[in-house]
């Protein structure tokens, strides 16, 4: 009996302390992510009136202005949904892809493996703005002058060029995010069971055939989860382009992650008026990226079982 | 020949294709890295008149791309040091915030962030992994739909709620913000506190130990290398992020904020490459040693502990 009535307060104890634990956490998911994100619907609902400093229903009226913006000649959004695709593809796709390779590199111990652990981790740990700095002079002052010396060819400084700035984005994009992805994937790689790969060594694996047939599928399930993680950056990533050049960039070179981060962030010319137009097209790309995560998580998972 | 007589095949190592194929990659990489990182440095110990209007044979050629030839000055961290300043409109006037004073918010914003994620992410972590009600399990099925689940343009919505619950461009403020559960870390906890025998809790029951003494005196002192690594990366990543202090706290300049103003501003005595290259890489000082110091520690439990989806 004693023993009994000992075990109800005991468990009475964990529920309270349990509460307690969870509570405050709790409030600021309740606050920060379900009360923001309801507020942000509503807000794609209203407009702001500068003189009253308040917000008031305005139905219709920033998805009409998604509508006439999406659908004008040289269209900044259709520009911006294009630059985001193919940032989205060489960073979350081919930065993956390279990700992998060079952490089954890693993994393997192969020579300098080491040295080249750090310089691929160094991006993730020096500011960005430092590296994009760094790399901006770089390629606007140094290169032309490099190719300028040697070849005798004057060239644009690379950022300054239209159909150079582009691309030089993209590579700086692919240079600095390798980082967080090796520590995963060699952390992934590290959880093997040696008995597997001393099993198809006996067998006489090469290396290419041990790091496809052995080595991926088994990380398969790591790299899934960051890949549909990374879906949700398609609508996000700024490319750096804010670190680069400020609000300074060209519409045709906009990615819809800048788009919004400079519609909140003008606070010069728009104020706060752009508060609801941001959140109108904030959701309509929820809307677009949702079920395309689903679709990749469908495609990645079907993959993952064969 | 073995010691028998007999003549015994020798096995040549074969060449790993593969692996120099990556090696070549990697080379090219780890080039890329260190011609740029090598310019820069260089560049920072030449004054502005070399790097612009250095003299060869008596044409005005600039020296952009050798070694200094007119000695290594260290003057443009000097004046790099001088002149690193944010100004701030607050109210009437502009505030001028220097080095030390930015380097000072960097601490709070960072510091305070980091702690709050790790603290957040822990707990949470510790009560879905150690209690197990049925909470438990909507909570990480939920933490783990979140983080799928993508929703953009939040941030207006997120600085008007800010706004009226008087926390907009505070420092308690941003802490609370950003402390939240709904990240890789607390599946990282979740995993940690999960593989801890329930034994040890048992045990501690037994002998009198209340849940508070349990959880902080026995489980949380074994996860403490992933308590500091996660410490150690979230601090590094809110140190080095510039746009969310720069949008959440506009009248506390942060150091990196200062870099992306430094590499702006219009100030004559600083507006040449060497002086501004000089600034950026003294303000990036600090993360650098920071860093140095807990290298170890990230590298052998990151390693140590990967996720798995």
């Amino acid at each position: 009996m004693e023993a009994t009535n000992k075990k109800q307060k005991g468990d009475r104890g964990d529920l309270i302390f349990y509460c307690c634990l969870v509570a405050l956490p709790l409030l600021q998911v309740a606050i920060f992510y379900f009360y923001v994100n309801f507020n942000s619907i509503l807000m794609a609902f209203k407009s702001y009136d500068r003189l009253s400093d308040t917000f008031y229903w305005d139905f219709g009226a920033n998805f009409s202005r998604f509508w006439q913006e999406l659908t004008m000649k040289s269209s900044i959004l259709i520009d911006a949904f294009k630059n985001s695709f193919i940032v989205w593809l060489f960073t979350s796709v081919l930065g993956t892809v390279l990700s992998i390779v060079f952490s089954y590199y890693i993994f393997k111990k192969w020579a300098l493996s080491k040295t080249f652990k750090f310089f691929l981790f160094l991006p993730s740990v020096l500011p960005s703005i430092l590296l994009v700095i760094v790399f901006k002079f770089f390629v606007n002052e140094a290169i032309p002058e490099y190719i300028s010396h040697f070849t005798g060819n004057i060239i644009t400084p690379l950022l300054l060029g239209k159909d150079s700035l582009m691309p030089t984005i993209l590579f700086y994009n692919v240079w600095v995010c390798f980082g967080a992805q090796l520590l995963i994937y060699t952390g992934a790689m590290d959880q093997i069971a040696p008995e597997i790969l001393e099993a198809g060594k006996v067998d006489g694996v090469s290396c290419v055939r041990e790091f496809v047939s052995i080595v991926v599928p088994i990380i398969l399930p790591t790299v899934t989860t960051f890949v549909i993680a990374n879906v949700a950056t398609l609508f996000t990533n700024q490319a750096n382009l804010y670190a680069f050049f400020g609000d300074k960039v060209d519409y045709s070179n906009y990615t819809i992650g800048y788009y919004l981060f400079v519609l909140v962030n003008n606070k010069v010319d728009y104020g706060k008026t752009m508060y609801c137009y941001a959140s109108t097209l904030g959701i309509i790309c929820t809307l677009i990226a949702f079920p395309l995560t689903m679709l990749i998580r469908r495609l990645l998972n079907g993959k993952e079982e064969d | 020949m073995d010691q028998n007589g007999k003549i015994k095949a020798v096995k040549r190592p074969s060449v790993n294709v593969f692996a120099i194929a990556i090696a070549v990659l990697l080379v090219v990489y780890m080039l890329t890295m260190c011609i740029t990182l090598f310019w820069t440095i260089m560049t920072t110990v030449k004054t502005n008149a070399e790097y612009e209007f250095y003299e060869e044979a008596g044409i005005m050629v600039g020296n952009k791309l050798w070694l200094p030839k007119t000695g290594i000055s260290f003057n443009n961290y000097g004046m790099a040091f001088k002149f690193f300043y944010v100004p701030v409109q607050e109210g009437m006037y502009t505030v001028q915030y220097g080095i030390f004073t930015q380097f000072i918010f960097s601490f709070l914003y960072s510091f305070g962030c980091a702690a709050s994620v790790t603290v957040v992410s822990l707990v949470m972590g510790y009560a879905t992994a150690r209690f197990k009600y049925k909470f438990s399990n909507f909570i990480y099925a939920f933490v783990l739909v979140t983080m799928a689940l993508p929703i953009v343009g939040s941030m207006p919505s997120e600085i008007a709620v800010a706004q009226n619950l008087g926390i907009f461009d505070t420092f308690p403020g941003i802490w609370i913000m950003r402390g939240s559960f709904l990240n890789t870390y607390f599946l990282i906890f979740f995993a940690q506190f999960k593989t801890i025998p329930k034994d040890y809790t048992e045990a501690a029951k037994i002998d009198g130990a209340d849940p508070l003494s349990i959880m902080l005196k026995i489980i949380v002192p074994l996860a403490m290398s992933t308590v500091t690594t996660v410490f150690v990366l979230t601090f590094i990543s809110f140190w080095n992020d510039f746009q969310i202090p720069m949008v959440y706290i506009p009248s506390y300049p942060v150091a990196a904020y200062g870099m992306y103003v430094f590499q702006n501003t219009p100030i004559v005595e600083i507006a040449n490459t060497p002086t501004r290259l000089a600034g950026i890489f003294l303000m990036a000082l600090p993360i650098v040693i920071f860093y140095a110091i807990f290298n170890k520690q990230l590298n052998v439990n990151l390693s140590a502990g990967g996720i798995k989806g």
